[in-house]
């Protein structure tokens, strides 16, 4: 009888001990982050997870593009229908809890963590492709930042971009132990805003190739630097950078204007458009 | 002389004999409650091992040393009586059944105890109650029964999710349902619905298999659960064989059901005036568009120029005048066939129990169907004195065939909103109107005015059909007399297939013109193994001990794929094997696992001074590495003062308990991995990438529960009145919360331990015996009152679906929105309250600029439950009264149904009240098409949802024992019995017992009705046979 009692005993304390490893669960939909960023391809898988952020359907996958044009219109377009976000963009009578306005800023810095995660990483990423992922990454958040101080912050040429509050600049990615700052981040000028973007999309240009398959090459940087001058009434960057894509020889224009729009076949390294999100 | 000699001598000898020696007594005992025969009623001589059982007359014989001799006559379920036996050589006894409530067993956690020693809030609900209820699910069944237990079926659809809420809500985001223990393994209890409402995976338990029920409330009871026992953990026992005869039972009952509640909606006439008036006049496009809905053939020709009214709606009598009520269509009578068979009984060594069931129920609403097939073993078998095994197994098989979820126009309460002048079969094709426009050869596009769900009846299958397997196997050991090791291992195995097919013709719901098709394979397996030792013992008499102490492993591994595909050849092709185009395909698994430690020590000195202490280690997979392991303590004392000398006096008072328990339990209902961080497949154009979807929280630990419970248990006049009070005080600290984050962070939320809330109340329990003798008459008697509140919420409000948020300050799903201040009797304007700086009300008719304000709570003030039982020789009378006070409901489909013509959904009759003429008083704003005049969620569309419900009531006849023997049986019972035959409501929707099954997966989202089923009115026939 004693016997058994230690066999139990024994029993006991081995399934115990084994059941405590058992604890550490390794989820399968989704990775857990220690196991997604160990390898050259991890990263540049995440700069494929950045140009998916970017084209979501609240940012350049349209709402940005349509909240541009309801906030810029001066009685052109109308906006009709149950949907109560964009009605209070189109009226410029915007309720806190407009969700619209919510939405982009989440989705955009999401976008924006994702590149700083990118350039954090930067040392994992095979040589010859190091380059074209950091160009990749730096367009990816030099745009973000455009359309944000844009958005939310005054137009540059509104009285003292140095002065007016822009957007809150995050360059290193969001961790555990950063959350807690995150709290008291404040609003980067707005002319503080526009040198990041000058610089991140610079760096672009420089660090992008001529081909870079479906995502964003030097020129496309350079037709949204010229867009970001242009913002800034600095007409002589604006028309350089233009210049750059236009006397590449890279692109050639379209017989039929309309042509430009509801292609679903050309991205943004087709070379009929130069920055073209799906 | 010497014959008188010789007879003195002989009798004198007798008397010798019969004082010194043994001699034979017989008898027979018969039940006091029919008079029947008693089998296998114990008999023993006081204080000597010698024994006799009642043959199956009745009957025994048996041998006492003495005439001193006291013979004990025992039967479970029956009061023990000693009978001195004297000089009678023949002792019948009538046996009475024993409901002293006192005396019961009680399940706990691991082990069992005696009701009047436990120190904790355990509510026990007796199997036989949950017999012969014709609904699906047991929980079901003890609504009304159990004090602060409240059940909710949240709309009268088959199989789905019920809320059970445990003295009241303890979480804001993580679960709300109390912890399922079946047989010793903790159940998968959550929905695995990938499509429609919840489901409810309790389903597949049978009724009749449960023994009891114990539903344990206070902290000191659940904390040997720990980590999941903050919403109350339910303990169901199968039945197990005794030994004995074998016992056969067969059951069957049949019934029929219907709609507890209606409404009165708009006929043609109406509805025309209505909207007449809301447009403004008759115009040309009215016309067009009631010609378009009265089935006009000219609709499908001209459309644009067809100005004659037509006589579907135009002309009240004429031959093609139509009024149709829809809601008619899908409310159906329904009907239920139920058939369960059990058998047990075994030796002194072996006991089995072993059942079968098949139940068929049709629901009240048109294609909802519940089946279910299922049966169970349960063995037990002594291999030693010292050994004992046991094995239970049980599989069943349900088929729901469910209904698209509350919020979709293809579920059949949305008919409703159809216009009344639409006749159900198009004249212009002879079919269900919709399905087919002749000018296309397509079902209508807009034709009626919405999708209409008889076609979804008509023509799509969804089906889901659950496999479950409960199997467990134990082994107990009695190393000493006092020590006994113990080890379970069960598992519980989920295998869930959900099947849909779309036809063609419900092309306008689905946007699939060939139809669509789609299988969901879920599997959830989920083992737990306990391993424990009891040890009980009593020092000098008046130290009593019993102590466990032991571990616990549970791991749930869940898999689940599904595909889908569209474009089929015909409706005679319903798989993907044929679909033109698979057009989804997905798979996933998930997994979490709990290792637990668990001990307790219930002390009781002298009969009178009682002292549990309880704790539990529980460490889950779910948490942060840096939190996963919780301490879950609970103390309690008793002091049953009855026992007292000072107490002996009172004569009045036989048992009298104080008890007092403190403890810390805690919520781990959180997603498996919402401590990780994570990273997220996503792509561009086919080209994969990944991204972060989630930050880590390595601390994020266990929602905390501490709850404070003082009771008292009292027993008087003989324990004919038995009762309980408590007051407990529950108070939830580190809220599982999903905390918004600061947006630059790149995420939207993070699962943080922050907030708290409190629950506070009180229950009340009474039985009384009222009449006893041949005519029994029994009361019993709860009510509970809990009041929730958020005490704190970081400072966020939470929004739950229409106007139900989590607020601080408020209970839990308070609906916080403008209040309307009825209609402006000027103009029709409808009007909301606002509140000025300095606290002055004043109204506005801009909605926008009304004061958001608490304008109603789902929760109720108080729940309760009144049954009373009657038996006079064989006849048994029962009714329930159930009860929920002073909650509202929400109606979130007032917008649409009550909206004084605003679209043209049918109206509910009371909108006729609608505003006309200046000085009209009414609270139905003027009717204005398209003008959004008082359709703004606020409290227009709150209404009181307190009711009162006869919610069981039994008539039962068990057929005495000599007709019984007669026709070859034990026993038989006939019987009719009816749920929820009276409702008693202000509640102005069709039942005050509802919560949207489309919303219900959120714990802010109470009190929602949204075209929501009412609940079923059955009464059913039933036979109950033993032999």
């Amino acid at each position: 009888m004693k016997l058994i009692t230690k066999i139990l005993t024994i029993g006991l304390v081995v399934s115990i001990a084994s059941c405590a490893d058992n604890l550490d669960v390794s989820p399968v939909d989704n990775v857990n982050a220690d196991d997604a960023l160990n390898t050259s391809a991890d990263v540049e898988a995440l700069v494929v997870g950045a140009y998916d952020a970017l084209g979501d359907g609240d940012l350049l996958g349209g709402n940005m593009q349509r909240d541009s044009e309801l906030l810029g219109d001066d009685g052109d377009v109308f906006w009709d229908g149950t949907f109560v976000a964009p009605g209070e963009i189109w009226t410029k009578d915007m309720q806190i809890t407009n969700d619209q306005a919510e939405t982009t800023w989440l989705d955009a810095y999401r976008a924006i963590n994702t590149c700083n995660l990118v350039l954090a990483n930067l040392d994992l990423v095979v040589d010859a492709k190091k380059e074209t992922v950091e160009g990749d990454a730096k367009f990816v958040r030099g745009l973000m930042y455009f359309e944000l101080v844009r958005l939310y912050a005054k137009t540059y040429t509104d009285g003292n971009p140095s002065a007016n509050p822009g957007v809150p600049l995050i360059l290193t990615p969001t961790s555990t132990g950063s959350l807690s700052e995150s709290k008291n981040v404040t609003r980067a000028s707005v002319e503080e805003v526009y040198q990041q973007v000058l610089s991140d999309l610079g760096d672009a240009e420089a660090l992008l190739p001529k081909e870079n398959g479906f995502f964003a090459n030097t020129y496309v940087a350079s037709a949204i630097l010229s867009r970001v001058y242009l913002m800034q009434n600095n007409y002589a960057e604006a028309a350089a950078a233009a210049n750059k894509v236009i006397e590449s020889g890279y692109y050639s224009l379209l017989n039929d204007y309309a042509d430009n729009f509801n292609k679903t076949s050309a991205g943004p390294g087709s070379t009929t458009s130069s920055g073209r999100s799906q | 002389m010497r014959k008188i000699l010789l007879c003195v001598g002989l009798f004198m000898s007798l008397m010798v004999t019969a004082n010194a020696q043994e001699r034979s007594i017989s008898g027979k005992i018969t039940a006091q409650e029919d008079g029947s025969a008693l089998p296998g009623v114990n008999v023993v001589v006081k204080g000597t091992t010698l024994g006799s059982v009642t043959d199956g007359e009745g009957s025994y014989t048996i041998t006492i040393p003495s005439n001193d001799a006291v013979l004990v006559f025992s039967f479970i379920g029956l009061l023990t009586q000693e009978v001195v036996v004297g000089t009678r050589s023949v002792v019948d006894v009538v046996m009475s059944n024993d409901i002293t409530q006192l005396n019961e067993i009680v399940v706990v956690g691991y082990g069992t105890q005696l009701k009047q020693d436990l120190t904790g809030n355990v509510a026990t609900v007796k199997g036989d109650v949950l017999q012969n209820i014709p609904v699906p699910t047991f929980e079901q069944a003890i609504q009304g029964r159990a004090a602060g237990v409240f059940v909710e079926a949240g709309n009268g659809k088959l199989g789905q999710g019920i809320k059970v809420r445990v003295r009241g809500s303890s979480s804001v985001s993580a679960g709300n349902q109390p912890l399922y223990v079946i047989d010793g393994i903790p159940m998968t209890t959550a929905s695995q619905a990938s499509t429609g409402g919840q489901t409810n995976p309790l389903t597949d338990i049978n009724p009749a298999d449960i023994a009891s029920l114990e539903i344990l409330k206070d902290a000191s009871a659940s904390a040997i659960y720990g980590s999941r026992a903050a919403n109350g953990v339910v303990i169901i026992t199968t039945k197990r064989g005794k030994s004995g005869k074998t016992k056969f039972n067969l059951g069957y009952q049949t019934g029929v059901s219907e709609a507890t509640g209606h409404r009165e909606w708009l006929n043609t006439e109406e509805y025309v005036e209505l909207f007449t008036e809301s447009n403004g006049g008759l115009t040309n496009s009215l016309i067009r568009r009631f010609n378009r809905y009265g089935a006009d053939p000219l609709a499908l020709t001209n459309p644009t120029t067809n100005n004659t009214p037509h006589e579907s709606w135009a002309t009240p009598g004429a031959p093609g005048y139509v009024d149709t009520n829809w809601e008619d269509q899908v409310l159906k009578r329904g009907s239920i066939n139920q058939f369960d068979f059990s058998a047990s009984g075994g030796t002194d060594k072996t006991k089995f129990f072993a059942s079968t069931s098949y139940s068929d129920q049709e629901g009240i609403l048109i294609g909802n169907r519940f089946k279910r097939l299922s049966g169970r073993v349960n063995i037990d078998h002594e291999a030693s004195d010292r050994l004992t095994l046991g094995v239970n197994f049980s599989l069943s098989r349900s088929l729901n065939y469910r209904l698209a979820d509350d919020n979709a126009f293809s579920t059949p309460m949305q008919i409703v909103a159809l216009s009344p002048m639409t006749p159900v079969i198009d004249p212009r094709t002879g079919l269900l109107s919709g399905v087919l426009n002749p000018e296309t050869g397509l079902p209508n596009g807009n034709y009626p005015l919405y999708y209409n769900p008889l076609i979804d009846d008509a023509y799509n299958d969804r089906v889901t059909e659950v496999f479950r397997n409960f199997g467990s196997a134990y082994a107990s050991y009695k190393i000493t007399k006092q020590l006994t090791f113990r080890s379970e291992f069960g598992y519980d195995l989920l295998t869930q297939h959900e099947s849909r097919y779309f036809a063609r013709e419900t092309s306008r719901n689905t946007g699939q013109p060939n139809g669509q098709s789609d299988d969901f394979w879920t599997q959830v397996f989920n083992y737990n193994t306990n391993n424990f030792f009891q040890y009980t013992n009593t020092f000098s008499d008046v130290h009593s001990l019993e102590a466990i102490a032991g571990m616990s492993y549970q791991e749930t591994n869940n898999d689940f794929s599904s595909n889908t595909g569209i474009g089929f050849p015909s409706n005679a092709y319903k798989k993907n094997f044929s679909a033109a185009t698979i057009t989804g395909a997905n798979a996933q698994e998930s997994e979490f696992n709990f290792l637990s430690y668990f001990a307790r020590v219930n002390y009781k000195f002298n009969n009178k001074y009682l002292i549990g202490l309880s704790g539990r280690v529980d460490g889950s997979s779910r948490f942060g590495a840096d939190n996963r392991y919780g301490f879950f303590p609970a103390t309690s004392v008793g002091w049953i003062m009855s026992e007292e000398s000072f107490m002996s006096d009172v004569n009045i008072i036989d048992f009298l308990k104080l008890r007092a328990s403190y403890g810390v339990v805690g919520n781990a209902e959180i997603g498996n991995f919402d401590s990780y961080g994570l990273y997220s497949a996503s792509h561009v154009a086919g080209v994969p990438g990944q991204r972060p979807t989630q930050i880590e929280n390595p601390n994020l630990g266990w929602e905390q529960t501490a709850q404070i419970d003082v009771g008292i248990d009292f027993g008087i006049l003989e324990s004919r009145i038995t009762g309980e009070i408590d007051y407990y005080v529950k108070k939830t600290s580190d809220l599982l919360l999903n905390v918004n984050l600061p947006g630059n962070t790149g995420f939207r939320t993070q699962t943080q331990n922050v907030g708290a809330l409190e629950n506070k109340g009180f229950e009340f329990v009474l039985n009384t015996e009222n009449l006893v003798g041949e005519f029994k008459w029994t009361t019993s008697f709860n009510l509970a009152a809990n009041r929730n509140k958020i005490t704190n919420l970081d400072d966020q409000i939470l929004q739950g679906d229409f106007l139900g948020v989590a607020k601080e300050g408020e209970a839990l799903g308070v609906f916080f929105g403008p209040k309307y201040a009825g209609v402006d009797p000027a103009n029709g304007d409808a009007l909301y309250y606002v509140v000025n700086a300095d606290g002055t009300q004043s109204t506005t008719n801009d909605y926008n600029e009304a004061t958001y304000q608490v304008i109603g709570n789902p929760n109720p003030d108080l729940i309760g439950g009144l049954t009373n039982n009657f038996s006079y020789r064989g006849i048994d009378f029962s009714f329930l009264f159930q009860g929920v006070f002073g909650n509202q409901v929400y109606n979130g489909g007032g917008k649409f149904m009550s909206a004084n013509g605003d679209f043209f959904d049918n109206q509910t009759k009371d909108q006729l009240n609608r505003w006309q003429n200046p000085g009209d008083i009414t609270d139905v704003p003027q009717a204005r098409l398209f003008g959004a005049n008082g359709t703004g969620e606020s409290s227009r569309y709150v209404s009181d949802a307190g009711y009162v419900r006869l919610k069981t009531i039994t008539l039962g006849y068990n057929l005495p024992s000599s007709v019984a023997g007669r026709l070859k049986v034990a026993s038989a019972r006939v019987y009719v019995s009816a749920q929820n035959l009276l409702t008693f409501t202000d509640y102005e929707g069709w039942d005050p017992e509802v919560n949207a099954d489309t919303y219900a997966g959120n714990n802010i989202n109470q009190g929602v009705d949204f075209y929501s089923a009412p609940q079923a009115k059955t009464i059913t026939f039933g036979i109950n046979v033993g032999f």
